[in-house]
């Protein structure tokens, strides 16, 4: 009668994790060719002058000295990715779990504000874009209707105004996309066992006390992830800032992601603009592990 | 076994193959002797592609043996596939015509089209187009496009019905824009309808701005600074020139009165169009291509058109010959000689003539403004006798730095939006020229 050690793999153990490696493969594969490639490519070229056509030129950390030190755009950009960024995040956030709220309530046709609340994230960012253009114009929709009800003080440059621009870019972004947190915090409010509800109401706790003393703090890790997500989704933005003001009016909307565009496909610095894509990534980077940390999600109960 | 499949191998490796790669060839080399010769066109435009439908059509007929095939695609593809299909080689085009087709001087500074130069003198294109062609050479001498066409694009429009309501005649002198926007915003009209979100509406009107505060002389120094093989610090200085400062104190005191609509610096142009042709609006600045879309798209409008008028005797017209023709460097002789032939038929009347229906202004001094009155809108026919009048200068260099002309957007649109001011301006435009010297 053979035995077989603990710990050793037999065959059938050998076979299965090849099958297992065969699983991986394309994914592995996919990984490399799509995302670790093109990621050491644009570092590499961080370190190198090239106009899209001719060779590379090595010019050293020429590139990171420029961005730092001499480009006129590069910390104004930042600072607006940082703005949009917290902005955006910070009102997803917030609006996102309020609607989770309101419905988690059960309020009259709870469904059908869940479908509509969810509905503007289906329609592509360009469309969004576009129908908003329209509404914020001048003389658009939004300074009609001020105008239909005698509200005239209230019409504004909405766009060409540079202290309003981005606050309304944001706001876009907030009606378009605060379906995705709600859905998550509406999933994780599902979760928590009603009991605990119903102990506090029979303690005479009111909805606003029990969303803030139960909901809030048993969602923390749910907020964690969410806001982790939207900080590092927003910080790369690009295509509803491209579409509404082009990171205009005077710059006052100009982000990384509408820097790089310009830099590189219509400037065809592709050396420099791959050293702001990398400011990007090291800047997503950061978020993440600052969040987590400050968030404690990585305590497990 | 093995041996059977060896033989077969070999034979096929060493036997068949080349005997069809000669078959090819030879073939090929027939059709190049006797078929026709097919010519791979791409026509990165939107409208404009209706002009070489025409100029097809005609060769073809001219020229049995030629096939011209125009692929269409949009002008955005200038930067997502030409430069990616020059720099790969890989495509299968022997011709490129496109807007903003001046953007080819890095193609000719790596090699990868055609220098057209000594095809300028000996086939005579420099006496057959306008002068301010020349400025599209690049500074080495070497001219890797062909100028099929011009844009002035300085090009104001005006209501007449408007003008008559409020009793004016279009300006006569540059200071007269200024009383003209006081006398419409009194009668409750918006004076000029800019959208820049494109920032190239405003910097075309201040470019033109600056070429009534200078001389011709000075103000293509300033233009062409960059091209300078001995630009310094000091030359640099031509960017404060007075005039700058002038221009920029104009367009000020444009926009502090109102002039423009509210938002113009983050209005589509579309959308101040449709002020001018819903009538809200006296007055719109666009290209010389306007005259076709106001004509489809307002076609009740009551319209016409001036262009900027002079200051201090200055009268210059800028123009732009942005538009042209590519040729990539891996074309064969063969078709090389198709190509040349074209671009010599662009510089005959019977064709250049043809680019007016698309309402493009040939770049072929040829067309006489008579012959124009009578294929196309009469404005076009003005708008050339202004300037073979008053000559022409060009309207940017072609090869300036992308970020001096990103520089140049930031300066005009903040002073727009506000947050500059001329003297802000000015000096920011200043150091964006300093800048380049780094």
């Amino acid at each position: 009668m053979s035995t077989i050690a603990p710990g050793r793999r037999t065959r059938r153990d050998h076979s299965e994790y090849l099958t297992g490696y065969l699983f991986v493969l394309p994914v592995v594969f996919f990984i490399l060719a799509f995302i670790a490639y093109p990621l050491v490519q644009s570092l590499l070229l961080s370190f190198y002058k090239w106009d899209g056509i001719g060779p590379w030129e090595f010019v050293g950390i020429d590139n990171y000295v420029r961005m730092f030190g001499k480009d006129r755009y590069f910390w104004s950009a930042l600072g607006n990715s940082f703005k949009y960024s917290i902005g955006a995040s910070f009102g997803l956030l917030t609006v996102g779990f309020a609607l989770a709220a309101i419905i988690d309530l059960r309020v009259r046709f709870w469904r059908l504000y869940r479908f509509v609340f969810f509905l503007p994230i289906t329609v592509s960012t360009a469309v969004v874009a576009l129908l908003w253009l329209r509404i914020v114009d001048p003389y658009g929709v939004l300074n009609t209707l001020f105008e239909i009800v005698r509200l005239e003080v209230l019409q504004q440059d909405w766009l060409a105004d540079p202290s309003l621009a981005m606050s309304v870019i944001v706001g876009i972004v907030i009606w378009q996309h605060s379906g995705f947190p709600m859905v998550i915090f509406l999933a994780a409010m599902q979760a928590i066992d009603e009991d605990i509800y119903e102990a506090a109401e029979i303690d005479g706790a009111t909805v606003i006390r029990r969303i803030f003393s139960i909901t809030i703090p048993i969602l923390k890790n749910a907020f964690s992830i969410v806001a982790l997500l939207l900080l590092i989704s927003t910080f790369k933005v690009f295509d509803i800032i491209w579409i509404m003001t082009r990171g205009g009016p005077a710059g006052a909307t100009e982000v990384l992601g509408t820097h790089l565009y310009q830099t590189g496909i219509w400037s065809n610095r592709y050396g420099y603009s791959s050293v702001i894509a990398i400011v990007i990534l090291v800047v997503s980077l950061i978020l993440s592990v600052f969040y987590t940390r400050i968030s404690g999600y990585r305590d497990k109960p | 076994m093995k041996n059977t499949f060896g033989v077969a191998l070999a034979t096929l490796c060493f036997g068949i193959v080349p005997m069809l790669a000669t078959a090819a060839a030879q073939e090929e080399t027939a059709a190049q002797q006797q078929g026709p010769v097919a010519v791979n066109m791409w026509v990165l435009a939107g409208t404009e592609s209706e002009w070489w439908h025409k100029i097809k059509d005609k060769y073809e007929a001219e020229n049995p043996d030629v096939s011209l095939n125009l692929i269409v695609q949009q002008f955005d593809n200038l930067y997502e596939t030409t430069y990616p299909a020059l720099a790969s080689q890989a495509e299968d085009v022997d011709l490129i015509w496109t807007i903003g087709g001046m953007r080819t001087d890095r193609y000719g500074q790596e090699g990868l089209v055609v220098d057209l130069a000594p095809h300028y003198e000996e086939r005579g294109w420099s006496d057959a187009l306008y002068p301010a062609v020349q400025q599209y050479r690049m500074p080495d001498g070497t001219f890797p496009f062909f100028s099929t066409d011009w844009i002035v694009s300085p090009v104001y429009y005006y209501n007449e019905d408007i003008f008559a309501e409020v009793g004016v005649e279009p300006p006569a002198e540059l200071d007269d824009i200024l009383t003209l926007g006081e006398k419409f915003k009194a009668a409750g009209y918006i004076p000029w309808a800019m959208g820049s979100k494109h920032p190239s509406r405003l910097n075309k009107i201040i470019t033109n701005l600056f070429a009534r505060y200078m001389t011709k002389e000075e103000f293509n120094e300033l233009l062409f600074w960059e091209r300078d093989a001995n630009k310094s610090v000091e030359t640099a200085e031509i960017f404060k020139h007075p005039g700058v400062r002038q221009a920029y104190e104009f367009i000020d005191s444009m926009n502090q009165l109102e002039m423009f609509p509210r938002g113009a610096i983050s209005m589509d142009e579309g959308a101040a169009r449709l002020l001018f042709t819903k009538g809200e609006a006296a007055m719109h600045n666009t290209g010389t291509w306007g005259i076709g879309i106001l004509n489809n798209e307002a076609p009740d409008l009551n319209y016409n058109h001036f262009v900027l008028p002079p200051h201090n005797g200055n009268t210059v017209m800028l123009t732009g010959f942005a538009n042209g023709l590519t040729v990539p460097a891996w074309i064969t002789e063969q078709k090389l000689e198709v190509v040349l032939d074209i671009m010599d038929k662009l510089t005959e009347r019977d064709y250049a003539i043809l680019s007016y229906d698309a309402s493009l202004l040939s770049a072929c001094m040829c067309v006489t403004p008579e012959d124009i009155s009578q294929v196309a809108n009469p404005m076009m026919a003005s708008v050339v006798e202004a300037v073979q009048k008053n000559g022409s200068a060009d309207l940017f260099d072609p090869w300036a730095s992308p970020q001096r002309n990103k520089d140049f957007n930031h300066a005009n649109a903040s002073l727009i939006a506000g947050s500059m001011s001329v003297d802000e301006v000015v000096d920011f435009f200043h150091e964006a020229a300093v800048a380049v010297l780094e």
